[in-house]
């Protein structure tokens, strides 16, 4: 399971949204997820899942590939729905939206990472924020800190493959048992691990010291710059939040 | 113990094999080395040995029984497998504890368990002062130590190495392959892989060469490295210069000591 991780993994490919402005997919992203909680009928649920086939059309994504992304939350989405139905009581219609609500969250979020690169999702987001300079917040810094998480993300799956088979050959029987017993199993994965983890990162700080990070003013190789398709990205997500937000006021 | 590996190939996708026809046979309480280049599939048959795959064509025999038919939680205690790089699966609080995690998920007791632990770690050198200390103290040489101590102690028939040198230098290769012999006196069968012809032609009986999926050639390690298609160890190209310098040496010479053997015995005459 741990090895079909597709979260924050890039894929490479064509289509329009590839082409797209990362300025332009994270805000989207985030219209998107707003929508989703925003829409109240029918209507917008509808508009929303349209809205959701028509940019998976253009990404070139296949569904399976994303049916990957949603195995880990997949407990979580599954708990929450049987909590709507038993707990709060709801109907069929609520308790869909609900389901539609997380798993289109994690689709589309997928959707942006698989369609755009660590790199450029940082810097989008450096840029994107830019704004938050003039209260001295650390963008750059935190722009680096998750383009480097991202890159991790493959690295340290690899390594917890090849741990697990490591500790396999060792007759370990990890995510075995009862809930206990599978917790203290995955210990002989976690622990070494985090320690390869923490000597990675050791290791890229003093590559990055040694090669003077953080010692002056840094400029930028590629700079953003918006292409012919971005205004319709953005005129197609404010239209979607401006509609959901419509379906819950008046309709 | 005997193992048999007949007409195996492997593949990850279902279509292109990883390892394509390979046969070999190794006896029990011999060295068997495993050379081939990045690539070329020995990770890959380390994993089919050790049952963590399983072949998708062909059969592989542990003293005649065939593996689909042992049980998969045993496999690995009668096959060890140590990795590349083991020591990045020390996880436990003391080396003791770490090294018998193996032998308890064999379901001994403790005490049995810890006995175990202790003899394994005094066969691979490890004394009686580090044993309940962190593994993570430990030096690099001495966690890979440590590490394969964690497989050993679980006292499997056959042992399976995946580049154990690798990263030590000459004093803790010395080490780790006079181990290998140790454990070969004991009646172990011992596979290891390296990309290294010298460790190979020094410390194996028998070889294979990997290429591209295929064993290229198997036999004994004179006749490996008779071919003419094998990258030769560092003794047999100095037994080259020397050859071109008109001295008449036989063909190959795999270790420094028997060129040392051979010139001895001519000064003699």
């Amino acid at each position: 399971m741990i090895r079909d991780v597709t979260l924050g993994r890039y894929k490479e490919g064509e289509g329009i949204l590839y082409q797209l402005d990362p300025r332009t997919k994270l805000m989207g992203l985030l219209l998107y997820i707003i929508a989703l909680f925003v829409f109240k009928s029918f209507f917008g649920f509808a508009l929303t899942f349209v809205f959701f086939l028509i940019v998976k059309k253009l990404s070139h994504i296949t569904l399976s590939y994303m049916m990957k992304g949603l195995k880990p939350v997949i407990f979580i989405v599954l708990f929450a729905t049987v909590l709507n139905i038993v707990v709060g009581k709801n109907n069929w219609e609520k308790t869909l939206f609900t389901l539609w609500r997380m798993i289109g969250a994690v689709f589309a979020s997928n959707i942006v990472t698989l369609t755009t690169r660590p790199r450029e999702i940082s810097d989008g987001l450096e840029k994107g924020l830019s704004f938050l300079g003039a209260i001295h917040f650390p963008l750059h810094e935190t722009a680096t800190i998750i383009s480097l998480s991202f890159r991790f993300i493959p690295i340290l799956t690899e390594e917890a493959g090849r741990i697990m088979d490591a500790q396999k050959s060792r007759g370990a029987k990890i995510g075995e048992g009862n809930i206990i017993e599978k917790a203290k199993s995955v210990m002989p994965l976690i622990i070494p691990l985090f320690i390869s983890a923490f000597r990675r990162s050791d290791e890229l700080a003093l590559a990055m010291d040694s090669r003077l990070y953080g010692s002056g003013k840094r400029s930028v190789w590629k700079k953003l710059e918006y292409g012919v398709y971005d205004k319709y990205g953005y005129i197609f997500a404010i239209l979607l939040l401006i509609l959901t937000i419509v379906d819950r006021c008046f309709l | 113990m005997k193992l048999r590996v007949d007409d195996v190939s492997y593949s990850y996708n279902g279509k292109d094999e990883a390892l394509r026809d390979v046969s070999f046979s190794v006896e029990k309480g011999t060295i068997y080395g495993i050379m081939g280049e990045t690539g070329s599939g020995k990770s890959t048959l380390l994993k089919l040995l050790n049952g963590l795959y399983t072949p998708t064509k062909g059969k592989i025999y542990l003293d005649g029984e065939d593996y689909s038919s042992l049980s998969p939680s045993s496999l690995p205690f009668r096959v060890g497998l140590v990795f590349q790089y083991p020591e990045s699966q020390l996880f436990e609080e003391s080396v003791l504890s770490d090294v018998s995690f193996g032998p308890r998920n064999m379901g001994k007791s403790k005490e049995e368990a810890v006995m175990d632990a202790k003899e394994a770690l005094r066969l691979v050198g490890l004394g009686e002062e580090k044993w309940m200390k962190s593994p993570f103290d430990l030096s690099g040489g001495e966690k890979r130590r440590a590490a394969w101590a964690g497989v050993v102690a679980m006292d499997p028939e056959l042992l399976v190495l995946d580049e154990i040198a690798a990263g030590l230098d000459r004093e803790g290769k010395d080490r780790i392959f006079s181990i290998l012999r140790n454990l070969k006196e004991k009646g172990k069968t011992i596979i290891f892989v390296s990309h290294s012809a010298e460790d190979v032609a020094e410390y194996a009986e028998r070889a294979l060469v990997l290429h591209g999926g295929r064993v290229e050639i198997e036999g004994s390690v004179k006749e490996v490295f008779s071919d003419e298609r094998v990258v030769k160890p560092e003794a047999e190209m100095v037994a080259g210069e020397l050859r071109a310098k008109g001295l008449d040496l036989p063909f190959p010479m795999l270790t420094l000591e028997e060129i040392a053997e051979e010139l001895l015995k001519r000064k003699r005459k």
